[in-house]
């Protein structure tokens, strides 16, 4: 297929335009990461269909070069979270999610610093 | 508040905020030198930093994306993350640099130990950037830097050669002595230029307007504050070059610290301008060292996707109250383990030019894209000038490095 026919194809969707590296915001508006990868399926027609996307220092180190990535992911763990398709909410410069990051499981270490800084006064 | 008073208040905390150690040590070192001959590449970079520090604010107003959003969207992770970590080490050094000044000119008022005088500084910052809100750190540190203005008046006194100093912006090669007089003469116009031009305060100006509210109808207001405000900051770094040329150069003195400078002022006016002279360095020092802590949390959270912003208290952004204090804790390390200050600030400067490219180019695309920016995209000059100083950025830092250890940091 030459170049000019594959624009012609509708629905066409930009991947690494208009998802990846872009920054995730949960239900209540809160940043909770970025997109650091896309899943991406093969139908039975042969069409590309994006079916999820997963956020987490794990999937960003994936694209670092292997040894570096090595190293990253011991200091800093290989947690990543996958997060289906359905739970994207709208798709502009900034990703909304329609849960929040707690109920997704996002951002485990944000919420142990909290209760952490919490204590000290003047932080709430 | 009234649209003027804001716009009054922006511009006198753009100015008060405009001088940092290095940009006073470079520039009393500049004319201490070569009398006016480098005041030209002052107008210059204070041209480029009006053009960055214009289109950030911009670009942060219309799409309340700061600039570490755009190169994480533009560059990826793994050619952002270079970005990021080079940035963040510029900042821990001038962080690092502006705490050891302050501790210096405390050394000056007090003869207390500099060592403690830095734990002290970072014990009193921390507590201000911990309690205060962005508004109230903006403004303390802004308002009180304009004691530096004191440099002007110095300037004034001095009565120089208004000719001269005229003449001093017309972009030149002055005749010198000795071929690594040349060498020096580059390494002060491009050490100048990137202490003008310093990368945190884009980075820093874009969070600031997000953390400020701004909206896409204050783009006109923003144009005015950047414009005024870093003008007659720029005429606070002409003052210290005057006062370097006139005062210093006559009596041979080479300033290697930044209490030098405030000879001009206690000549001029007495124990009086001594003392303001010095709490406008400590308050401007003090400014910039919050800038660079906070500007370094800026950028990683918003790199990583973090929750980020001095409008949450610390528990609703803790790894972004988190970042702020390691810079801190780090900046005073390097200041306590015994490295020379000003060494440090020739370092941050020098680095400083290096990552200046990887800083405006993707604020230059983001402010030229049509489609991110609709009404507000980049007009035809200010293209043209973006390309100019990011093309002349890119040639400072070319030579940056090698002019640094050429002429042994200016010393040659």
């Amino acid at each position: 297929m030459k170049p000019a026919d594959l624009r012609q194809r509708p629905p066409f969707f930009d991947v690494v335009r208009m998802l990846m590296d872009h920054q995730l915001l949960d239900a209540d508006y809160v940043e909770c990461g970025k997109v650091d990868d896309v899943e991406i399926e093969i139908t039975d027609d042969g069409t590309l269909r994006a079916t999820a996307i997963f956020t987490g220092p794990g999937a960003a180190f994936e694209h670092l070069p292997g040894w570096l990535a090595a190293i990253a992911k011991k200091f800093f763990g290989k947690r990543s979270k996958r997060i289906p398709w359905p739970e994207i909410a709208i798709i502009e410069s900034r990703i909304k999610l329609r849960s929040t990051s707690e109920a997704l499981g996002l951002d485990p270490a944000d919420r142990s610093a909290a209760r952490w800084i919490s204590k000290l006064p003047g932080a709430r | 508040m009234s649209a003027f008073l804001q716009i009054f208040l922006g511009i006198l905390t753009a100015m008060g905020g405009f001088v940092e150690v290095g940009e006073l040590v470079f520039s009393v070192g500049a004319g201490a030198k070569f009398g006016y001959s480098l005041l030209w590449v002052v107008a210059l970079g204070t041209l480029g930093i009006i053009l960055f520090g214009e289109m950030a604010g911009r670009v942060a107003a219309v799409t309340k994306q700061p600039i570490f959003d755009w190169v994480r969207e533009r560059a990826g992770f793994r050619m952002g993350l270079g970005t990021l970590l080079a940035a963040n080490l510029v900042s821990l050094l001038t962080c690092a640099a502006e705490i050891g000044g302050i501790s210096i000119v405390l050394r000056m008022m007090s003869g207390w130990p500099y060592r403690l005088l830095a734990i002290l500084t970072f014990l009193a910052l921390l507590a201000i950037v911990w309690f205060f809100a962005f508004k109230w750190i903006e403004r303390f540190f802004g308002l009180l830097g304009l004691l530096m203005t004191v440099f002007v008046i110095a300037a004034i006194r001095l009565h120089p050669d208004w000719h001269a100093v005229g003449a001093g912006f017309v972009p030149q090669v002055p005749t010198l002595e000795s071929p690594k007089d040349y060498l020096v003469y580059a390494y002060f116009a491009v050490s100048l230029l990137s202490s003008i031009m310093l990368p945190y305060e884009t980075y820093f100006y874009a969070s600031g307007a997000i953390e400020d509210g701004w909206q896409p109808h204050e783009v006109p207001m923003n144009r005015i504050v950047v414009t005024m405000g870093f003008v007659l900051g720029s005429a606070l770094a002409v003052g210290l070059v005057i006062v370097g040329g006139q005062l210093l150069k006559p009596l041979g003195i080479d300033p290697q610290w930044p209490g030098a400078a405030a000879l001009g002022p206690a000549f001029t006016m007495g124990r009086a301008g001594l003392i303001v002279a010095l709490l406008g360095m400590l308050f401007a020092f003090g400014g910039a060292a919050v800038e660079n802590a906070l500007t370094g949390a800026y950028n990683t959270a918003q790199f990583l996707g973090w929750p980020w912003g001095k409008w949450r208290k610390p528990a609703g952004a803790p790894r972004f109250a988190l970042a702020w204090i390691v810079m801190l804790t780090l900046a005073v390390l390097i200041i306590l383990a015994g490295v020379n200050p000003i060494q440090v600030v020739e370092y941050s400067i020098v680095f400083s030019v290096l990552i200046l490219p990887l800083t405006y180019l993707p604020l230059l695309m983001a402010a030229g894209d049509r489609r991110i920016m609709g009404a507000y995209v980049n007009n035809g000059p200010t293209k043209i000038a973006g390309w100019f100083f990011l093309a002349l950025v890119t040639l400072a830092g070319l030579f940056a490095l090698p002019l640094l250890v050429v002429t042994r940091g200016g010393k040659l």
